[in-house]
């Protein structure tokens, strides 16, 4: 079997269901996740992302794919996770405009998950 | 210690003090005039020279107010033209897609006629079942087009009053010091909304709603001031104008924060950072600057970034809002991670914004109330209304 995560990352693999390639799929896994699943996706990440960031190095984006692209997808996640644990503790606060409408047309761009404009 | 109210209407008094009336929001008379006496005659921003950046490339900007859609085109000859997207044969659309490139030469997908980069009709199909159809006379039809910067402007007008360099005044100066090279586009979002206009500008035309609306989000990156957010700054420019952020006497960066700063600048710390203004460039207000070119377009600055919104009416009570923001390009894992933790930094407080826009437009229709208020650190909300009715009874 392929394997999910790159070596060294096996802790991660029960967090899986935060990769996602898109902006909108990764916000949309953050306001349907429970504030104790958030936490627990939040710590491990806080903990672990500076070994994925050292892991990636300098490598150019345009090379990483696969299993390493899961992984980056991860640390994406964290970002859009943040915004639960360290603003609003809260994984649905209210009075906030629906993503479903505040359209992220970036995630049409070819290669908007790998940083590059189009 | 805290600031002297109605410093800003003090140095303006022009702008007045008094209430504003809701039909500016809400009556289809008054629209229609904004239409003619605003949208038809100003210069307006329709993107940047990055989304066409070769000769042949092209993109489609709809303009809905003027019931158009603008066809902007690098030419062969290096030049940026616009024209309206009409085949002169029978109105289909000559560029189909948001945007793209061509060879030199553009042809309509209905029947096949051929224009060049300058618009010129090159080939009428089946020519000799045309009789007496004038390519000379059947070009696509051009629209007024300068670049500033970067920024693709367009001028609906046969004539416009003023070239856009005359128009944006000092403001091109002032912004033109910002070193726009080097910034690639981002992010982009599109949110179609029930809202006025003006009702989807005026949050983004004042800072002081900060503490409030955005109590758990951007209220930790700015200073309060005897209880009030107060701008470090608000200047106008004639039609447009300028507000300076104040960044707080001291800000900790949260955790995902402090990762992120290893690799770049996220933006929670960009609002929180005073900027040393040094040398020849950019003078910074604030800690962020948030520039207004009327009648709708908003461009932003922060220490490593910038970005821009376009208000785009559709009817009196519909409004499309285009975000668009541009970092330096990210080449590792690191810098990507930074910017997608600023970029959700600057987007989250705009979805709470978004959120009220609609129940304002929804509510200001009841015909309770007459006037809504703006004060003194709301100036360029004022700013902007006292612009556009200037326009619309014909003195600006």
């Amino acid at each position: 079997m392929e394997r999910e995560l790159p070596d060294g990352f096996e802790d991660l693999l029960p967090f899986l269901e935060w990769a996602r390639p898109s902006e909108l799929e990764r916000n949309n896994k953050r306001w349907s996740s429970s504030l104790e699943e958030s936490q627990a996706f939040y710590d491990i990440m806080l903990e672990r992302s500076p070994a994925a960031f050292e892991y990636f190095g300098q490598r150019p984006l345009s090379e990483i794919d696969g299993a390493d692209r899961t992984l980056l997808d991860m640390c994406l996640a964290l970002a859009e996770c943040s915004a639960t644990i360290e603003m609003y503790g809260d994984p649905t606060p209210k009075y906030v405009f629906p993503i479903s409408r505040f359209v992220p047309t970036h995630d049409a761009w070819p290669l908007a998950g790998k940083g590059a404009a189009a | 210690m805290s600031t002297a109210p109605c410093r800003f209407m003090d140095r303006y008094p022009e702008e007045g003090r008094g209430p504003i009336p809701v039909e500016r929001y809400t009556s289809q008379e008054y629209f229609d005039l904004e239409r003619e006496r605003v949208f038809r005659r100003k210069w307006l921003n329709v993107g940047r020279v990055e989304q066409a950046p070769n000769p042949g490339d092209y993109f489609v900007a709809d303009l809905k107010i003027l019931d158009t859609s603008l066809l902007v085109i690098r030419g062969k000859d290096g030049e940026y033209r616009a024209f309206h997207n009409m085949c002169s044969h029978r109105g289909a659309p000559v560029a189909w897609d948001a945007e793209g490139s061509c060879r030199g030469y553009l042809a309509c997908r209905f029947h096949g006629w051929v224009y060049d980069t300058t618009g010129k009709l090159v080939q009428i199909t089946d020519a000799e079942n045309f009789p007496g159809v004038n390519p000379a006379e059947n070009g696509l039809t051009p629209v007024h087009c300068a670049i500033w910067k970067g920024f693709v402007f367009v001028n609906l007008a046969d004539r416009p009053e003023q070239t856009l360099l005359e128009y944006l005044g000092p403001v091109a100066d002032e912004i033109g010091r910002f070193d726009f090279d080097g910034y690639t586009p981002a992010f982009s979002y599109r949110i179609d909304e029930q809202v006025n206009w003006k009702t989807l500008q005026e949050a983004q035309l004042e800072g002081w709603h900060l503490p409030y609306l955005h109590e758990k989000t951007l209220a930790r990156a700015v200073k309060i001031d005897g209880n009030q957010y107060r701008h470090t700054a608000i200047e106008l420019h004639g039609l447009h104008g300028v507000l300076g952020s104040p960044p707080p006497d001291a800000f900790t960066p949260p955790p995902t924060a402090l990762l992120a700063s290893r690799f770049g600048t996220g933006t929670v710390q960009a609002f929180g950072t005073k900027v040393e203004n040094a040398g020849e460039g950019y003078r910074f207000r604030g800690s962020f600057d948030f520039w207004h070119i009327f009648p709708n377009f908003f461009v932003g600055l922060l220490n490593g970034l910038f970005f821009t919104f376009n208000i785009w009416p559709v009817a009196v009570d519909r409004s499309v809002w285009e975000i668009k923001g541009y970092y330096p390009p990210v080449r590792t894992a690191g810098e990507l991670f930074a910017r997608e933790y600023s970029k959700i930094g600057l987007r989250d407080p705009m979805m709470e914004d978004c959120f009220t826009h609609e129940l304002i437009c929804a509510q200001l229709k009841s015909g309770a109330k007459n006037h809504i208020f703006f004060q003194d650190e709301e100036m360029l909300a004022r700013h902007l209304s006292n612009g556009v009715d200037r326009c619309v009874r014909g003195l600006a």
